[in-house]
């Protein structure tokens, strides 16, 4: 049967558009389903198998700001802290000694010597609204290096050597995949960033929205550069720290967080506390119980797994089946795009310093040959950001204008973003979504821009703060021809 | 098969945010509705035309994915599936209400920012609202899933709950109302 679309009638029938909910149906709906969720209390919540513990009290706590109290206070605030909230391994101490800015400028320049980072990450956070005494544990196990490499796995607190589900991003033979149980893949592909979404999944930052941990860091580098707040110096699992308290703007809507408590690791900027709170309720925590810092070096993927395998002690084979096969994805020089795809890749022309254009043969050809993706990524130490370009015609049918459901990235819409108009490049006069968001679990900040003139979307995603989303933005240029 | 793939690979958030919902994970589930939210809105308010109706609709509808997201396996696009229960709840409402439907003009107006409007445009859109209005639930649907969303035959069908062959028919009778009320002609290709 041939298939037909009337195109005519299918724009008329969007020029009708369609209404917004009423105020509160979201707000409705939550309530519901928390209702609903109590009659189901056995299920698993968190996006991650995880076990169920209860520790009482420790989702409040009084608010405490290190920063903007006196010295004596200070010190007695950090006496209750400790006590309330000390974890082994952590000295607090000091006043406040750097700013929000220090510290960024330290995360910075971290991956200038490195490096692969090793981690052990315990996770517990609320179950649910509406029954604050249930809380949930999981443990993740996570490597990233300053190549692109990442790999998680997740065991279950229950029982710590099962490890139930993983997923490893190969940067460099733009391969992701997914296993359930040691040995036994659920999946794995070459990336072809449109085969899953049609969010441009930048084979450099990889799928970045399925890595929580870079995700996290991705927001706290965009928060630090907008905060004035202060740091205390401190001491984590014997290595030196930072600890600052961060607000984030238009926090406290929905299940948002308005401030997340912070410690980060000096040498790597890699988090090594989050604590997200919304009030006095602590909405989340994540604490490294391990941490290794490598030497830099490019780690195969073996070498990644290895690494996993000695943090689980859990020996399982390494996965045999074979990469799917190539749907379009392939990098070439940055000269070769015109031929490859009939246009150029946007570039940037202005990057944070400590950023270099990592990878200069970085292309995605959408595995739909005529409608290719550009992907081209900038990286620093273990931060990184890709500018992606593809056809206007790949958003689809949604019918707002301005509204985030257009955004490209797609993939959770009613996000804070803000919009600023271009002043400068190749996009002059466009206006930009900056999307800086504590609730975009499944996203990372990033900018999108539409330019009908040239039939473009075009997506600035990764560690970025707000202004320099725009400053990359307006930098943003044609590629070679 | 390749319009398929495609139409899923538009359609679906990255599949680690389906399985952490169906594991039951809140914030994922959340991020699935938000990300189909606009285009269920498009179908129950096509189907039902009133803005409470279509809430009460979505209400109903999210809550049954939320209980069933949990059996969700794959072999439809989670988009699909998210339109079939969305569906099936608006055919309920409407069931419930037993009333013809019929979208408000004012309402119609409002939903676009139209300060440039012409008389003429106007008045299409209403003669469009209306026809869209009189006809069935299926047929509303089958149009408004093909043309106006881009939909597949096949993943059209499912969401329908009917053969290919009926909802070629049904969006053959659909597009022919709809097209005298725009007072256009066939276009060529189409099938009759």
């Amino acid at each position: 049967m041939s298939e037909y679309r009337d195109k005519e009638l299918g724009d008329a029938l969007r020029d009708l558009g369609r209404p917004e909910h009423d105020e509160g149906f979201f707000t409705k709906l939550w309530a519901e389903a928390d209702r609903e969720s109590v009659a189901h209390s056995d299920r698993t919540v968190g996006g991650e198998a995880e076990s169920r513990e209860t520790r009482a009290g420790w989702w409040t706590r009084p608010r405490v700001r290190l920063a903007g109290i006196a010295v004596a206070g200070a010190a007695a605030a950090l006496i209750v802290a400790v006590a309330l909230f000390g974890l082994p391994g952590t000295e607090r101490a000091g006043p406040a000694d750097a700013t929000a800015a220090d510290v960024l400028a330290t995360m910075d320049h971290a991956g200038e010597t490195l490096m692969t980072v090793t981690a052990e990450v315990v996770s517990t956070y609320l179950a649910k609204d509406s029954d604050p005494a249930h809380t949930l544990t999981l443990r993740r196990h996570v490597v990233i290096d300053t190549a692109g490499n990442w790999l998680r796995s997740l065991t279950d607190e229950a029982d710590p050597e099962k490890t139930v589900e993983g997923t490893l991003f190969d940067a460099r033979a733009l391969q992701w995949g997914e296993w359930r149980a040691p040995g036994s893949w659920d999946g794995k592909s070459t990336l072809p960033g449109l085969l899953y979404t049609h969010v441009p999944a930048s084979h450099g930052i990889g799928p970045r929205s399925e890595n929580p941990d870079l995700a996290t860091i991705s927001l706290i580098r965009a928060l630090l550069a907008g905060s004035d707040a202060t740091a205390t110096s401190i001491t984590y699992l014997d290595r030196d720290a930072w600890h600052l308290e961060l607000d984030v703007p238009g926090g406290g809507k929905l299940r948002q967080p308005d401030r997340i408590d912070l410690t980060i690791d000096k040498q790597t900027g890699y988090p090594l506390e989050t604590v997200e709170w919304r009030g006095d309720t602590k909405d989340s925590e994540q604490r490294v119980v391990s941490f290794e810092v490598g030497a830099a070096s490019a780690q195969d993927e073996s070498a990644m797994f290895q690494s996993i395998e000695k943090a689980i002690k859990n020996p399982y084979e390494s996965p045999t089946t074979p990469s799917s096969s190539d749907l379009g994805c392939q990098r070439a020089p940055l000269e070769r795009f015109v031929d490859l795809i009939g246009r150029p890749a946007i570039v940037a022309a202005w990057m944070p310093d400590g950023f270099a254009f990592a990878d200069p043969t970085a292309m995605t050809a959408s595995w739909i040959s005529d409608d290719p993706e550009t992907s081209v990524v900038y990286r620093g130490g273990l931060w990184s950001f890709a500018v992606d370009s593809y056809p206007l015609s790949r958003l689809g049918t949604s019918s707002d204008e301005n509204g985030v459901i257009d955004d490209p990235i797609g993939q959770q819409s009613g996000l804070n973003d803000e919009v600023v108009k271009l002043t400068r490049g190749l996009f002059a006069g466009s206006k930009a979504h900056i999307v800086i968001d504590a609730r975009a679990r499944y996203t990372a900040p990033h900018l999108w821009l539409r330019d009908k003139k040239r039939d473009l979307a075009v997506v600035v995603l990764g560690d970025l703060s707000r202004d320099e989303f725009i400053a990359v933005a307006e930098s943003l240029k044609e590629g070679p021809k | 098969m390749l319009t398929a793939a495609m139409d899923q690979a538009r359609s679906d958030p990255y599949p680690s945010v389906i399985a952490a919902a169906r594991r039951g994970d809140r914030e994922a589930f959340a991020t699935l509705v938000m990300h189909f939210d606009g285009r269920m809105r498009g179908l129950a308010w096509r189907l039902l035309g009133d803005r409470q109706l279509m809430d009460d609709a979505l209400q109903t509808a999210y809550l049954k994915a939320l209980r069933g997201i949990g059996g969700f396996r794959g072999e439809a696009a989670i988009g699909t599936w998210f339109y079939r229960i969305v569906y099936n709840a608006c055919v309920d409402e409407i069931g419930r209400e037993r009333r013809t439907t019929v979208l408000p003009l004012d309402e119609v107006a409002n939903a676009i920012d139209c300060a440039p409007d012409t008389a003429d445009l106007l008045a299409r859109r209403a003669a469009l609202a209306a026809a869209l209005s009189q006809l069935p639930p299926d047929q509303r649907a089958a149009v408004v899933l093909v043309d106006e969303e881009g939909y597949d035959y096949r993943s059209a069908a499912e969401v329908l709950g009917v053969p290919l062959g009926t909802l070629s028919s049904r969006l053959a009778h659909a597009r022919a109302a709809l097209r005298e009320a725009l007072g256009g002609a066939h276009l060529a290709g189409e099938e009759r």
